[in-house]
């Protein structure tokens, strides 16, 4: 049985093992995102955090809400809190070093100048990444002018997204960005940077749970993924489950990458690796 | 140039028909095939519809989805499907059913007596192989066992290997009594003398 007492305004509940386990198994099922036992305490904080904002006083009550809310608001919140989003601009920019010098210039050796190059940022948190491989691409890659170059950001978190399309940043989060690229690309606004209009508008932000089937068939002829640092998240069976929907999701030859700790050999067979100015990315073949 | 994607139709819930999708695993066209493996996620009924197609579907990323399919259902009646296709494709099949299996060690570990006392030489081989990887507290104990009891020698060197693999090799006695078993094979003295050399152990 679940405690609970008053102190003040706020509810403290001290979760049962079997209730953490229900808990537990329906997030995972509804987003893929497990949880090691060293995460428990944080889970719990932020579960508390929820019960006390819908005044549920018992486990059994928030659990009921969370199941059978129909639009999904509540688990949404849920999401927002347990997600880690902390990025920067220009974060790991080896990367996008790779992009403009190897993969941009395989993929337009193929293709007719005017034609659509899909670059999808996933998970792109408040548009950091989205955004510095804007800039990278326009500052770094020579013929980006002759292609209709489509960059999307897709997160499972609604308030991050929000944020990403605003396009408000810190000093601390454009600290890697060089003061001409700031002003190039950013105006102040107070304390913070704001993202130049031109970007802002040209980056589409979409909400995706990546293993929801029908939610990633939106996403379609990819040619290049950036996923880094997300599918750490995931256990054995959720992350076969992604990296085969994000394969979907690609055009045949397109590229993925992941974090730096991250390595598809270990994850799936599906794809080949190949190596970029230093770096290790994914291919998806031509013909499987 | 940067252009905004264009507003994407919101995709239709597809259509799901059991019956038409486990015909679907057999359609010439492998992206078909791939979407039948996909749609028939979590239907426990058809779990031998795909271990079958699985045995003979050329394509990787069909197949991909076969195990995906298969390792998210685990289940004992799974793990002893896998186990009756091992032989029956090439290694990268033979490959992907023991990932599979070590994917769901509860499940699959009750199999392995069965298998390491199968008179098909093929099945003791993958019952070694799997516990030389799976990650579960018998699968020392059933190694050990191979050292003592099995005919095949190469089978035998691979439990060895499959032993040190363990985070706590503790199997010197059971090596000793496996090199007094093959007195005459040269490769299993030299193996068992060099292993327990680096254990500190004498011999």
């Amino acid at each position: 049985m679940m405690s609970a007492e008053r102190a003040g305004a706020a509810v403290f509940h001290d979760f049962t093992p079997d209730e953490y386990t229900r808990f537990y198994e329906f997030f995972y099922q509804k987003t893929g995102i497990s949880f090691n036992e060293k995460k428990a305490y944080f889970v719990k904080r932020r579960l508390q955090e929820r019960m006390s904002v819908r005044e549920a006083t018992s486990f059994r009550d928030y659990f009921a809400m969370l199941r059978f809310d129909l639009n999904g608001v509540e688990l949404q919140q849920l999401v927002n809190l347990l997600t880690v989003n902390e990025t920067y601009f220009l974060r790991e920019d080896y990367q996008f070093d790779a992009l403009v010098q190897g993969i941009l210039p395989e993929i337009a050796k193929e293709r007719t100048p005017g034609r659509v190059i899909r670059i999808w940022s996933m998970p792109c948190s408040t548009g950091e990444e989205p955004y510095s491989i804007a800039i990278h691409i326009l500052e770094n890659w020579r013929r980006s002018d002759e292609f209709a170059i489509e960059i999307c950001g897709s997160d499972i978190d609604s308030v991050v997204l929000a944020k990403a399309r605003e396009g408000r940043y810190s000093a601390r989060s454009v600290q890697r960005v060089s003061p001409a690229l700031r002003r190039k690309y950013f105006r102040p606004a107070g304390e913070d940077f704001q993202i130049c209009d031109e970007l802002r508008e040209s980056i589409d932000f979409s909400a995706i749970n990546l293993i929801d089937r029908i939610a990633m068939a939106r996403m379609r002829d990819v040619d290049v993924v950036f996923c880094r640092n997300l599918l750490i998240y995931f256990d054995d069976v959720s992350r076969r489950e992604a990296v085969e929907l994000i394969y979907e999701s690609m055009a045949p030859g397109g590229f993925i990458c992941l974090g730096h700790s991250e390595s598809m050999s270990r994850m799936s067979s599906l794809f080949r690796p190949r190596k970029f100015a230093g770096t290790i990315v994914y291919q998806k073949p031509q013909r499987p | 140039m940067l252009v905004k994607r264009s507003e994407s139709a919101e995709p239709a819930v597809p259509h799901f028909d059991e019956k038409t999708s486990v015909r679907d695993l057999d359609d010439a066209d492998p992206a078909l095939r791939r979407h039948a493996a996909q749609a028939l996620r979590g239907v426990t009924a058809v779990v031998d519809d795909l271990c079958r197609r699985l045995a003979v579907e050329p394509e990787r990323d069909v197949r991909a989805a076969l195990l995906s399919n298969l390792i998210g259902q685990k289940s004992a009646e799974v793990a002893d499907l896998l186990a009756s296709i091992f032989d029956k494709g090439d290694a990268a099949l033979r490959n992907e059913v023991m990932e599979a299996l070590w994917s769901m060690p509860e499940e699959s570990i009750d199999k392995m007596p069965v298998l390491l006392a199968s008179p098909d030489r093929k099945q003791r081989l993958l019952a070694v192989n799997v516990l030389s990887e799976i990650p579960h507290p018998h699968a020392v104990e059933l190694l050990e066992q191979v050292l003592l009891s099995e005919p095949d020698v190469n089978i035998c060197l691979g439990a060895v290997d499959g032993l040190t693999h363990t985070d706590d090799f503790r199997s010197a006695g059971r090596l000793a009594q496996f090199a007094a078993r093959f007195p005459e094979v040269d490769q299993v003295q030299f193996v068992v003398r060099s292993l327990l050399r680096s254990l500190g152990e004498p011999r």
